[in-house]
């Protein structure tokens, strides 16, 4: 292979490695976010949701919320090729497993954030912003 | 292998080659500017950018309260 055919492709390697380390901060970082919009909102509708969870808002939806958050943290150590929902035991023992993208599992990974963030911001649109 | 040592590896090979470049050509000008970027990445990557853990990930979970 000549230097012609091999910059391009070295350059498109290191691009393509930096683009998905910064893919994954910034799903870690959307999902840090929601998580703690997540964790405000049950605070502050607490009371109202346990005298009457059925409420379709806020309470169902800040569960539709959380559905969507675990399925895209799962979608996310799927993408990282790390144990997908392990036990406590497995966590312990695997725990300092690093992330190690897997760009053909990106779409899916997407695909969950998209959702997780429609519902916050539906979320929001009927809350005037608040959680 | 680490994104780093991959990285790493990556602008090695591009040090390597770029003595064999027409000098003050456009290719040396882009192997040049990608060498200084590609190293700019991995000081970056060494100051503390680790990457993400099992554990870090699993702590992005949230569980319902009602």
């Amino acid at each position: 292979m000549t230097h012609r055919v091999k910059l391009p492709l070295l350059l498109a390697a290191v691009i393509a490695l930096c683009a998905c380390t910064s893919f994954v901060k910034a799903s870690v970082a959307t999902l840090a976010a929601a998580q703690g919009f997540i964790a405000q909102a049950q605070t502050n509708h607490k009371a109202q949701c346990t005298a009457a969870p059925t409420t379709p808002f806020p309470c169902v939806m800040i569960n539709q919320a959380v559905d969507a958050q675990n399925v895209a943290v799962s979608a996310l150590e799927t993408y990282c090729q790390v144990p997908v929902a392990p036990t406590p035991e497995m966590l312990s023992s695997q725990g300092s497993t690093a992330c190690n993208p897997n760009p053909t599992a990106k779409q899916i990974l997407v695909a969950a954030l998209s959702n997780l963030g429609a519902i916050v911001a539906q979320y929001k649109a009927q809350s005037g912003g608040q959680p | 292998m680490t994104v780093l040592a991959l990285i790493q590896l990556a602008l090695s090979a591009l040090q390597s080659v770029a003595p064999y470049l027409p000098s003050g050509g456009t290719i040396e000008k882009v192997v040049s500017e990608a060498v200084a970027a590609i190293g700019g990445a991995i000081t970056s990557l060494q100051n503390g950018s680790a990457p993400e853990t099992l554990a870090e990930l699993e702590s992005l979970r949230t569980t319902k309260v009602w």
